[in-house]
C-alpha cells in the first residue's frame, strides 16, 4: 500500500469514527496571524439533505507523520484561518451529508498537503455541489492580486 | 451458514448458466463484454477538448478521487451489513486515445463467486479519441443504473467543466 493511500485510509478512518460520534475532534486554536482564507459553497442539490463542510489541520514533520491540531466548521461562506508560517500542513476538508427522511449519513474528505511559506497567503476554495466536491487552493504574495494555482502537494520524507 | 448458503446457490446459478471463469480480466475484454450485458450501457458523445487535454483531466482527479476505499453500513432490526470496498483507477495516455479504467474489489462484506482481475472487477472504462486538434469522441463502458454521481463526475472531466470529485457515499 502507496504512502499516499495509507493517509487515505487513516482519513477515511477518521470519517467512520466521526461518522460514529466518537470522534475526538476539538476546535482548532485559530489564535496565529491568519494566512489562509477558506472560501465555502455547498449544495446538497436536495432540500431534504443537509451539507456541512470542515476542515481538519494537521501539522507535519520531517518523517510526513501527522499530528491533529484541531477542526475548523467552514459554516460561514468564508473563513479566515492562521497556520504556522513557514511550516508543512495536511488539510482535510470533510463534507458531511445526512438525509433527513432516511436517516442517511455520509462523509467524504479531500486532502492536501502544503507549505506555508513566510510573507505569502493563500486561499481555498471548498465546494460540494449535487454531490461532486473539490478544494482549490492558491497562493498569493502578500498584498499582491495575483493568485497563483497550488499544484497537488505529496508527503516526501526528509530523514 | 446463511453466507455458504448464498454463495453455494450463486455458484449453482453461474455454473448452470454458464458464466464461471467469463469475467472480463482486461479493460479489452470488459469492452467487448459489457454492451451486451445485462445491465451494461455503451454511452458514446463528442466533446469539444483535445483528447489529450482530456487525459490531463483523468492523471489529475482519478488517483486523489477514485482511488479510495469506502466502506458502507446498512442494519435493521434483523440484518447487519458492513461492505468495505477499494476503488482502483487506471489512466492511459498516449497519441492514439486516452483512457480511463476504474475497477472495484470488495474488500468484505461481499463473496467474489468467479476469478476477478486482482484490483477487481472493471466497472467502467472510458476512452476519448482524437477527432480533431479540439475534439474528442468519448465512448463510456459503464452500468447502466447506479452510481450516478461517479458517472456525472467523469462526464464533467470529459468536458472540462465543474470539475471535482464524486462522493461516492451517495
Amino acid at each position: 500500500m502507496s504512502f499516499n493511500r495509507c493517509v487515505r485510509f487513516f482519513a477515511l478512518a477518521l470519517l467512520l469514527v466521526t461518522a460514529s460520534g466518537c470522534s475526538g475532534l476539538h476546535p482548532y486554536r485559530n489564535t496565529l496571524d491568519k494566512n489562509l482564507t477558506v472560501r465555502t459553497k455547498t449544495d446538497s442539490g436536495s432540500i431534504l439533505t443537509s451539507v456541512k463542510a470542515r476542515v481538519d489541520i494537521y501539522t507535519v514533520d520531517e518523517s510526513c507523520n501527522l499530528a491533529y491540531r484541531g477542526s475548523v466548521a467552514l459554516q460561514q461562506p468564508q473563513v479566515e484561518i492562521g497556520l504556522p508560517a513557514g511550516g508543512a500542513n495536511y488539510l482535510n476538508f470533510v463534507f458531511s451529508s445526512s438525509s433527513f427522511l432516511a436517516g442517511a449519513r455520509g462523509a467524504t474528505g479531500f486532502d492536501r498537503y502544503f507549505t506555508t511559506r513566510p510573507g505569502y497567503e493563500y486561499v481555498a476554495e471548498a465546494s460540494y455541489v449535487d454531490g461532486i466536491y473539490n478544494v482549490i487552493l492558491k497562493e498569493r504574495k502578500a498584498g499582491s492580486k495575483r493568485l497563483r494555482e497550488l499544484d497537488d502537494g505529496e508527503c516526501t520524507p526528509k530523514r | 451458514m446463511k453466507y455458504a448458503a448464498i454463495t453455494l446457490l450463486l455458484l449453482t446459478v453461474l455454473v448452470t448458466t454458464g458464466c464461471v471463469g467469463k469475467m472480463p480480466q482486461t479493460a479489452d475484454e470488459f469492452r467487448q463484454a459489457l454492451p451486451g450485458a445485462f445491465m451494461g450501457k455503451l454511452e458514446t458523445y463528442e466533446v469539444d477538448r483535445s483528447a489529450a487535454e482530456i487525459g490531463k483531466t483523468f492523471q489529475k482527479y482519478a488517483p486523489k478521487c477514485l482511488d479510495v476505499s469506502l466502506a458502507t453500513t446498512s442494519q435493521t432490526s434483523s440484518s447487519y451489513q458492513h461492505i468495505v470496498t477499494q476503488y482502483t483507477p487506471t489512466v492511459i495516455v498516449n497519441q492514439n486515445r486516452s483512457e480511463l479504467h476504474l475497477q472495484e474489489k470488495h474488500q468484505q462484506g461481499v463473496v467474489a463467486v468467479y476469478e476477478e482481475p486482482a484490483a477487481g472487477h472493471y466497472l467502467m472504462v472510458v476512452d476519448a479519441t482524437p477527432l480533431g486538434p479540439n475534439k474528442a469522441k468519448i465512448e463510456f463502458y459503464r452500468p447502466s443504473m447506479g452510481f450516478e454521481t461517479l458517472v456525472t463526475a467523469i462526464k464533467n472531466w470529459t468536458r472540462g467543466e465543474n470539475l471535482g470529485c464524486p462522493d461516492l457515499t451517495k
